[in-house]
């Protein structure tokens, strides 16, 4: 890509270069991966076990969102769009593979190790304990911000099952999370 | 749960959030895109080279029949034309049901 291209496309609107990007453009749709691989990336690798899994799956959601940019309806709905993109890609993935969440009766918490930070360490384990369903409902409500409803929309479930979901998840996750303060 | 739980919560993913921003990635999704767009023409090519293969197997086939038909047209025609009344419109259908069925390139 040149790089005039990308100094021009850099200084527009995310609308904007949606709209290029609907309309065939390469460089506008690489400029959206840029924008958005920081979004795409933390919340996959909330929901994976692994760093590396986790960018596998969020390439293959931006190659699935490439195929099917043409059907988005308007140019503003892009972000929501591109997480139902993700979320379907993690659920799909986690299906095919029968992703099992390891219970806390077979592994020992571990404390907070060097190599990483405590808090996130410790977040990666927690939500690793989760079942998938009530994961994905946590990470979206309390990483992304989205409400019950906005979930239910972007998971496809319905809102008492989400309700549910989020808040046997949070309670579950509350309790792993001081469960480690005390072990740390 | 409480506000209080609720905002700890939020907090605990604020802080563990990574700034994940790298070229190689750009880079990387980009090259599989490359890679669909190459299947995606084979895909085209290989459905091109399918329908001239099909249609050339299915020319002897369409030929024979358009010949029948026309046989049978001209049966039609030459019985149809010159005769009148109800036997000769019977010979002539009679002609283009042995055309149509029998006569054969």
């Amino acid at each position: 890509m040149p790089s005039e291209s990308r100094v021009t496309l850099v200084t527009l609107s995310e609308s904007a270069v949606v709209t290029l990007a609907m309309a065939g453009n390469d460089a506008a749709f690489s400029e959206l991966v840029a924008r958005r691989q920081n979004m795409v990336r933390n919340l996959l690798r909330r929901l994976s076990h692994d760093k590396a899994s986790a960018d596998d799956l969020a390439q293959q959601a931006f190659v699935q969102a490439w195929k099917n940019i043409r059907s988005l309806r308007s140019a503003e709905a892009f972000g929501g769009w591109l997480r139902r993109i993700v979320v379907h890609t993690w659920l799909q993935e986690a299906r095919k593979s029968q992703v099992q969440t390891v219970s806390l009766d077979e592994t020992e918490i571990l404390p907070s190790q060097n190599s990483f930070p405590g808090v996130r360490m410790d977040l990666e384990q927690a939500l690793a304990q989760l079942k998938n369903p009530e994961r994905v409902c946590v990470v979206l409500s309390y990483n992304e911000g989205l409400s019950h409803a906005e979930i239910a929309e972007t998971t496809g479930w319905p809102l008492g099952t989400v309700k549910s979901h989020v808040a046997r998840g949070a309670s579950r996750l509350r309790e792993l999370l001081s469960a480690y303060g005390e072990g740390s | 749960m409480s506000d209080d739980t609720d905002a700890t919560l939020r907090r605990v993913f604020a802080e563990s959030a990574e700034t994940l921003d790298s070229a190689a990635f750009t880079v990387e999704v980009n090259a599989r895109i490359g890679r669909e767009k190459r299947l995606r023409r084979f895909g085209l090519v290989a459905a091109a080279v399918a329908a001239g293969l099909g249609a050339m197997a299915a020319a002897p086939l369409v030929s024979d029949t358009m010949h029948t038909i026309s046989v049978g047209s001209m049966a039609l025609a030459n019985f149809g034309a010159g005769a009148v009344g109800p036997l000769g419109w019977l010979l002539a259908a009679g002609a283009s049901v042995y055309a149509v069925v029998w006569v054969r390139p």
